[in-house]
């Protein structure tokens, strides 16, 4: 860019110059208004995503173990018929004869390549098998399907809708992003979204996220914990949990909140909003039956908070045990 | 211990990169400084092999101090750690390797060589110098004791004096036909993440500027993500607006900072990223996503992205190129940046480090 009359190139911001940190603000409320209007799909990034993926090499991601194995098993096919053609006079002829003046020594050394490979290859089936079942078991202990931790209706407690204003009036003002997991049928989503927050949701639910899309609301088919831990640190301004944060085991639950506490950047807020242990005594018996772990009482989420580094906890009782307790990362 | 000598150590020195830039200017400091500075490298651009020499000839002895250039993995680092010399590190980055496994394996090996390296060398350094304030964490997570941070001695101007004239015709043409140009300048790598630049790209044409042009100058320092990101433009239907014309000349990228309207930077990780403080100088305005040792680059600059989703991208690109005023801003702000970032200002702060390091130093020993 040329320069031109950009004015002096020194001191603080002159009286009637553009704050940045408003242009920001007003970045973000472009985007929720083009969100909610449904003028940018909610689909565009993760089709964009699609689109180059497409180009990408395999990752772990995607599943591409067994394409890798498909690959390296392909790859120990290793053919000993030298290509004889050529683009120089005689040259095919002369590779021709060569070929087969050195066929026992590359049949020799081919047969012993052949033989690494396939060694190589049970090799590594055996680790990948022993990897499996250790995921399988590791898989009980810290599941977020939804179905394996008890998360068997869309719907959730009346008593945690409840406490949906007192959450959106607790994050109002705050700038920059905040996340709601599991944001289920989008019951907080839209009360965040109403009260002019930048909000969005995840939730492993593909069936249940895609109405959210279409609704214009911003969500996303993730699951919770690996979500949380993809984030940058300190990139987020809030961060509200519930649903799974009552189901899993006491460690997930821990690893959850600390993802959470390191997601949030100094003087943002973690919400744990819970049905709380007398709540979940009403709870549908097949999710609790299903669930490994319960509801926490708030005093026992303060003690886990301020030990992920968050301070000033604060709680909110709602109806029938339920609560929010809220953090704040330090600044 | 009286010092005599300060020789570097630079596994590659190219006198038109970042770390030969640095290189070169450190070596001009320390023989200001009473010094008496070779160059010592792994290999170097034929045009400086008068001035270098092999750093196996390397013969040090009573007031030699050793100046590590850190950036990459180098039999150098091995070499050093078992030399006797005090050795003092100035420390660039080394990319993690988890962003490089995907495409390209052979460098993710070597970037985690490079840093097992560097842990090596944390016993064996009386002080590093780190470019960033995230570089110095890093250092200190290793295990380095004693650390401080000066930017790179790289100066924005030094690339041409003059712009190319048929890149600036060009660029000049197409924006008279109204069309902005948006620039990204960076080796073709997947931590700069010129693919997340390309969709927000696509969506900022969709919603806001039908007539945008991406330029993403940069040589491909990775040919698989390179041939993802061709193959990735053409899928979209963008092969006539997005220019990836590689490594460019000194005037052709004068002529890409001349005639940008906003560079655009969503790098997953930078150490300190040269590039901004390029745009900054040259008054484009700046958008960041803020990763890294980015946002730390940038300050107050320029606008520094939380996130990087393409509509949020795509947002800021129309609010900076549609809004006269907010661009006259950021020019201001990205200008007073650039002044705070340049080569003397550096070259002070780098200076009083090493200075202070040499004579704690000398008082030890």
């Amino acid at each position: 860019m040329a320069q031109d009359d950009v004015g002096p190139s020194d001191g603080e911001q002159a009286p009637g110059k553009p704050d940045l940190g408003a242009v920001m603000a007003e970045i973000d409320a472009e985007v929720r208004r083009r969100r909610l209007s449904g003028d940018i799909s909610p689909r565009a990034e993760a089709e964009l995503q699609e689109e180059f993926d497409r180009y990408a090499p395999m990752s772990v991601k995607e599943d591409s173990l067994k394409a890798s194995l498909r690959a390296l098993g392909a790859a120990t096919l290793v053919n000993p018929d030298v290509p004889v053609d050529s683009r120089i006079p005689g040259g095919r002829f002369a590779k021709r004869v060569l070929r087969k003046a050195m066929g026992w020594y590359v049949n020799y050394v081919t047969q012993q390549t052949r033989s690494l490979g396939i060694t190589t290859l049970g090799a590594v089936h055996s680790v990948i098998g022993r990897l499996n079942l250790l995921e399988e078991r590791l898989q009980a202990i810290v599941s977020d399907d939804p179905v394996e931790v008890g998360r068997v209706s869309v719907g959730v407690a009346d008593s945690l809708v409840g406490l949906g204003p007192q959450i959106a009036s607790e994050l109002e003002g705050i700038r920059g992003r905040v996340l709601h997991a599991e944001c289920g049928d989008g019951w907080l989503l839209a009360k965040l979204a109403e009260a002019g927050l930048d909000a969005y949701g995840v939730d492993p639910r593909a069936e249940v996220v895609a109405p959210l899309m279409d609704q214009g609301l911003d969500a996303w088919d993730e699951s919770v914990y690996p979500h949380l831990r993809s984030v940058g640190e300190a990139t987020l301004s809030a961060v509200v949990l519930t649903g799974l944060i009552d189901r899993v085991p006491l460690e997930r639950k821990r690893q959850v909140l600390a993802s959470a506490a390191a997601a949030v950047r100094p003087g943002g807020k973690v919400a744990i909003a819970s049905v709380g242990p007398a709540g979940w005594e009403v709870a549908p018996v097949v999710e609790r039956d299903l669930a490994p772990g319960g509801p926490l009482h708030h005093e026992t989420w303060s003690v886990l908070m301020e030990a992920s580094g968050l301070e000033s906890t604060k709680v909110i009782h709602g109806e029938a045990g339920s609560f929010v307790v809220i953090g704040v990362a330090a600044a | 211990m009286k010092i005599t000598s300060v020789d570097q150590f630079i596994p590659s020195l190219v006198r038109r990169d970042a770390i030969g830039s640095h290189s070169l200017a450190v070596q001009s400091l320390l023989i200001e400084m009473g010094y008496r500075s070779e160059l010592y490298v792994g290999n170097s651009g034929p045009d400086l092999a008068k001035m270098v020499r092999p750093y196996a000839s390397y013969k040090g002895g009573e007031g030699a101090v050793a100046l590590y250039q850190a950036s990459t993995g180098s039999p150098i680092s091995e070499f050093l750690a078992a030399r006797p010399e005090p050795l003092l590190l100035s420390y660039h980055n080394i990319t993690p390797s988890d962003m490089w496994e995907r495409w390209e394996p052979a460098v993710a090996q070597e970037l985690d060589m490079a840093r097992q390296q560097l842990a090596a060398l944390a016993g064996r350094c009386f002080h590093a110098i780190a470019d960033s304030s995230y570089n110095e964490a890093e250092l200190l997570e290793l295990g380095y004791h004693s650390t401080s941070v000066a930017g790179p001695l790289v100066d924005p101007m030094a690339g041409a004096s003059h712009a190319d004239p048929i890149i600036s015709d060009w660029l000049a043409s197409w924006r008279r036909r109204g069309g902005s140009v948006i620039l990204f300048v960076g080796r073709i790598a997947p931590n700069k993440a010129q693919h997340d630049l390309i969709k927000a790209f696509a969506l900022y044409r969709k919603h806001y500027e039908p007539t945008a042009r991406l330029c993403l100058v940069g040589s491909p320092a990775s040919p698989r993500y390179f041939e993802a990101l061709r193959s990735f433009v053409q899928r979209l239907g963008l092969d006539d607006v997005v220019d990836m014309p590689g490594g460019v000349s000194g005037e052709e990228l004068l002529a890409y900072y001349e005639h940008a309207d906003v560079f655009v930077c969503l790098s997953e990780h930078e150490g300190y990223c040269v590039p901004l403080v390029e745009a900054m100088y040259h008054d484009v305005p700046v958008i960041s996503y803020g990763s890294s040792a980015v946002g730390e680059t940038v300050g107050d600059g320029g606008l520094v992205l939380s996130f990087k989703d393409a509509p949020r991208v795509a947002a800021a690109i129309n609010r900076v190129i549609g809004d006269p005023v907010v661009s006259k801003e950021m020019v201001r702000l990205g200008r007073r940046r650039a002044q705070e970032l340049s080569l003397d200002a550096n070259r002070d702060r780098f200076k009083m480090q090493l200075k202070a390091a040499l004579e704690r130093l000398e008082g030890s020993v």
